[in-house]
């Protein structure tokens, strides 16, 4: 067996071991004030921490069995990590879209649809980010202008969708969630302009 | 929509003990002024103090005064550290 394979489940375990610390401090905080926002920072932690503690356990087993078996051990594994991981960051978008808002009055209630909001925002971000990437990539090959400027154009798109985030906090921040969005279209109608010239 | 930001439990709890701490024994109407709070929302949470054991009453020359304890002390010192835990995520109590 090559020993270099335990590192993954050794890092694995000591990540898990790390999250279950913050937990902790979270728990007894909590018990301290009785406030719930450190109930939930305690939950996120916990679920963050047991997700990598499970892995860890899994990967010395799939280490340790034959590849026939690791590999659907391993997939289930994965996708266990990924829902935990994704219910715990959502407790902790939760908390973190509460306290943006609650100075707010009357706002709470609105805090499932900013919810709903930041994860589209956040969705259409990477979308973006990925066809820039992709329009790049292309561009490096080709060295065609208007791909260049496609790629910049989704760019500040994806830009606008991450300025959201700084909206939340600083209401200011619209202007640049605006000026990327703007921009970004602006590029679209320069490569318009770019192809026509190759229609000529 | 108004845009009035208010305290947390917590916080208000925090004021009270930071008001007491300030003076070393205080009564009611003083804490009322240094905390910023009306009778109607400081009167059950000296009663949530006493019962958590951080504050305790003492009798001066007929007046009702309330007093740290060690408790209340040492719930200040963690408030802290919970400000410091949060603040990190930035997020406020």
């Amino acid at each position: 067996m090559n020993i270099f394979l335990m590192l993954y489940p050794t890092f694995e375990f000591a990540s898990g071991v790390l999250a279950i610390v913050v937990a902790l401090r979270a728990l007894r905080n909590y018990n301290l004030s009785g406030e719930k926002i450190f109930l939930g920072y305690e939950i996120a932690f916990l679920l963050i921490g047991t997700s990598s503690l499970l892995r860890s356990i899994i990967l010395v087993e799939t280490i340790l069995s034959s590849v026939r078996t690791a590999i659907p051990v391993n997939a289930f594994s994965e996708m266990l990590q990924s829902i935990l991981s994704l219910v715990s960051y959502l407790v902790l978008l939760y908390y973190q879209l509460k306290t943006s808002y609650e100075s707010i009055e009357e706002s709470l209630e609105l805090v499932p649809f900013f919810m709903i909001s930041t994860g589209i925002n956040f969705i259409n971000a990477l979308i973006l980010l990925y066809l820039s990437l992709s329009v790049l990539i292309r561009y490096i090959n080709s060295r065609k202008r208007s791909q260049m400027i496609v790629s910049l154009g989704y760019f500040l798109l994806s830009l606008s969708h991450m300025s959201y985030f700084i909206r939340m906090r600083f209401g200011v921040a619209l202007v640049l969630e605006n000026s990327f969005r703007f921009l970004g279209l602006i590029l679209f109608i320069v490569m318009l302009s770019e192809t026509k010239k190759v229609e000529k | 929509m108004s845009f009035k930001k208010y305290r947390s439990n917590l916080s208000i709890i925090v004021d009270i003990l930071n008001a007491i701490k300030e003076e070393g024994r205080i009564g009611k109407s003083r804490i009322m002024q240094k905390a910023n709070l009306s009778y109607d929302r400081l009167e059950p949470r000296i009663g949530e103090l006493l019962r958590r054991g951080l504050i305790e009453e003492v009798v001066d020359e007929n007046k009702i005064l309330y007093q740290l304890t060690e408790k209340g002390y040492t719930f200040l010192n963690e408030y802290q550290k919970m400000k410091a835990f949060l603040d990190a995520f930035g997020l406020e109590i």
